[in-house]
């Protein structure tokens, strides 16, 4: 109980998403598995060893291992698409530049937030070849596409995915063109939880953001 | 999984190794096998060899044994032209060798365990063949027509059954040029009394509608239960999903390859496009093959009714040439997926030979400079295969992931 607020705290920052759930539920059963018997600091140093393997193996080396896999399926003379901006596809595709394949990204954005803007900016300084679209004009770019690189906020247990609003869009765009889409998510996301709409449970941004009407528009 | 990912580069590691005497001999008798006992699949011949080279072996600790056996199965995958069989087969062997390893800590034990076990995993699967036979004999009823491409040991252990079980049954099979293998495997099924009529390649859409079911071998097996074959598999697979025929897929389970592969030309490598060489027999096999089963088709009793025998094929020396068109720009606004066909293919000017229709070697024409593309395998993907005949059960496509886990793991 007496991490409840602590949890509280977290939730109040953000709103709790899968991946924040599966990481406190793993926390909680490693709390229970502590034998009652055992010393309070021996107890205390189990558990923030348990904590930092946590991250160590499911998200770090998970991202490590991840880029790896994907990077095999970058052939010289690709076009990948991508989203917005996920740190796992970025690593990929910097990895797979630093490895010397020759292929070009096209990043595909959309209002308000822009986050592609950001994954533009680095890509670029590290070399890769960009091309940055909005989301209206993905359709006319697909064309060109070989492979859909995507990251994930959750997986199901029915193998839906879950991710930045307009994945689904750009998924099913490519779908229509052959496109195969190619998802990189680590295994702490992974949800037992089933959604088949994005309505039942999700995330709200700023409207203000999208429009603001307090002002005179002329 | 590196085995079957890019295939091993073994360059100058392979020469180094090729210097080792135990590993020069299990290369020999590997060559040996799989020159001999036609019989035998390539993926049993390269577990044998291995299992010869830890026998023969100087090698003292285990490390160095799977590191050496590593090293063997690069040297074994570069000798042959397809070598996803060896790889999927020998990647199964080394995971059985690291169990090993780690149950067994003296190394004489272990190696005595190795070949032992290593012995019996080689008959268990020679024997999956007949075990493949018999789990699809329900399936090829009495009346049957049957469609099959190319020469598959497998289908032929299961017709072979089928008739020896006093069925009634003909069949169909695909030429599957370049190297017309379907003639042989035409060859080998009138050889045991069963009726049989080639095919033109183009023709498969034509007697579909004639056709029951289709059944098929296969090089490989992918992740995702889609099938890599001889090329030509995918067509027929197409077609038969759009005239609603069933589609079976008999292989063994030592064929199962962790591989994903995302398009026809995202194949593991060592089953890409290989030029065929002019010097080959093939070319006058196919010729003289032909023009017997053409003349004997006739006479064969088939089912169908109103199909009549395919004309003798008109003799092709085999084009060689593979184009590579303009050089590769990873950039502009060109598509990447034309490169990607270009890019796999060799350089190599060809020669078009064409007899005239009417099979008159005489009047052959000759066309110079033409480019052409020949690929030896394609990637059938699942959504195309009914069911898949293996020696770990009849599953469907979406089967096949769990059982590789369960063959890895």
């Amino acid at each position: 109980q007496r991490i409840k607020p602590y949890i509280n705290f977290i939730a109040n920052c953000r709103p709790l998403s899968v991946s924040m759930g599966n990481t406190i539920k793993f926390l909680k059963l490693k709390i229970a598995e502590v034998p009652p018997e055992m010393a309070e600091e021996e107890a205390k140093q189990q558990l923030l060893g348990h904590v930092e393997a946590f991250a160590r193996e499911r998200v770090l080396l998970a991202d490590e291992a991840i880029s790896k896999l994907t990077l095999s399926k970058i052939r010289d003379g690709d076009v990948l698409m991508t989203l917005g901006s996920s740190h796992i596809v970025k690593r990929t595709i910097i990895d797979a530049h630093e490895q010397g394949r020759s292929f070009r990204v096209i990043i595909v954005d959309s209002r308000p937030r822009h986050e592609g803007k950001e994954l533009l900016r680095k890509l670029v300084k590290r070399g890769v070849r960009c091309s940055y679209v909005l989301l209206n004009a993905c359709s006319y770019v697909m064309k060109e596409v070989s492979k859909v690189l995507l990251g994930a906020h959750a997986v199901f247990a029915n193998g839906y995915v879950m991710s930045r609003v307009g994945s689904a869009m750009v998924a099913m765009l490519a779908k229509n063109a052959n496109v195969p889409v190619l998802v990189c998510c680590e295994t702490y996301k992974f949800s037992d939880r089933v959604q088949t709409d994005s309505f039942v449970f999700n995330e709200l941004g700023d409207p203000d953001d999208l429009v603001c009407l307090d002002h005179d528009i002329r | 999984y590196t085995l079957c990912g890019h295939g091993v580069m073994m360059g100058p590691a392979a020469t180094a190794c090729a210097s080792n005497e135990a590993m020069a001999a299990a290369l020999e008798f590997f060559r040996r096998s799989v020159k001999e006992t036609s019989d035998l699949a390539m993926a049993l011949a390269a577990i044998r060899a291995s299992i010869k080279y830890i026998e023969d072996t100087k090698a003292t600790t285990m490390m160095e044994l799977r590191d050496d056996l590593t090293a063997l199965v690069g040297l074994l995958s570069q000798s042959v032209e397809f070598s996803i069989q060896v790889a999927s087969g020998c990647d199964l062997f080394m995971r059985f060798v690291t169990r090993a390893a780690i149950d067994v800590p003296d190394f004489e034990a272990c190696k005595k365990l190795l070949t032992t076990r290593g012995n019996k995993l080689v008959e268990e699967f020679r024997a999956s063949r007949n075990k493949i036979a018999k789990l699809g004999q329900p399936f090829i009823r009495d009346g049957a027509v049957v469609l099959t491409h190319s020469l598959s040991r497998v289908v032929l252990c299961a017709l072979r059954r089928a008739a020896a079980d006093k069925k009634r049954f003909s069949v169909f099979v695909a030429e599957s040029r370049q190297d017309g293998a379907g003639v042989e495997m035409a060859e080998q099924l009138r050889a045991d009394g069963i009726a049989v009529t080639v095919v033109a390649d183009s023709a498969i859409a034509y007697v579909m509608e004639a056709v029951d079911l289709v059944l098929v071998g296969a090089e490989g097996v992918v992740e995702n239960g889609g099938i890599i074959n001889k090329v030509g598999t995918f067509q027929m697979a197409i077609v038969a999903h759009t005239l609603k025929k069933p589609f079976y897929v008999l292989v063994e389970s030592f064929k199962f390859i962790r591989y994903y592969p995302l398009n026809q030309y995202d194949l593991p490598s060592g089953s890409r496009t290989r030029r065929s060489s002019p010097a080959a027999t093939p070319s006058s096999s196919v010729h003289s093959s032909t023009t017997n089963l053409a003349a004997t088709a006739t006479a064969t009793a088939t089912t169908t009714g109103g199909e009549h025998a395919p004309r003798a094929m008109p003799q092709l020396s085999l084009p060689v040439g593979l184009s590579a068109g303009a050089p590769l720009e990873a950039g502009g606004l060109r598509s990447g997926r034309c490169d990607a066909v270009l890019r796999e293919s060799v350089n190599v000017p060809s020669v078009v030979t064409e007899a005239s229709p009417t099979g008159d070697v005489a009047a052959q024409r000759k066309i110079v400079d033409v480019d052409m593309i020949a690929p030896l395998v394609d990637y059938t993907p699942p959504a195309y295969i009914t069911l898949l005949f293996t020696d770990l059960g009849i599953l469907t496509p979406s089967a096949v992931s769990d059982e590789l886990i369960k063959l890895y793991y």
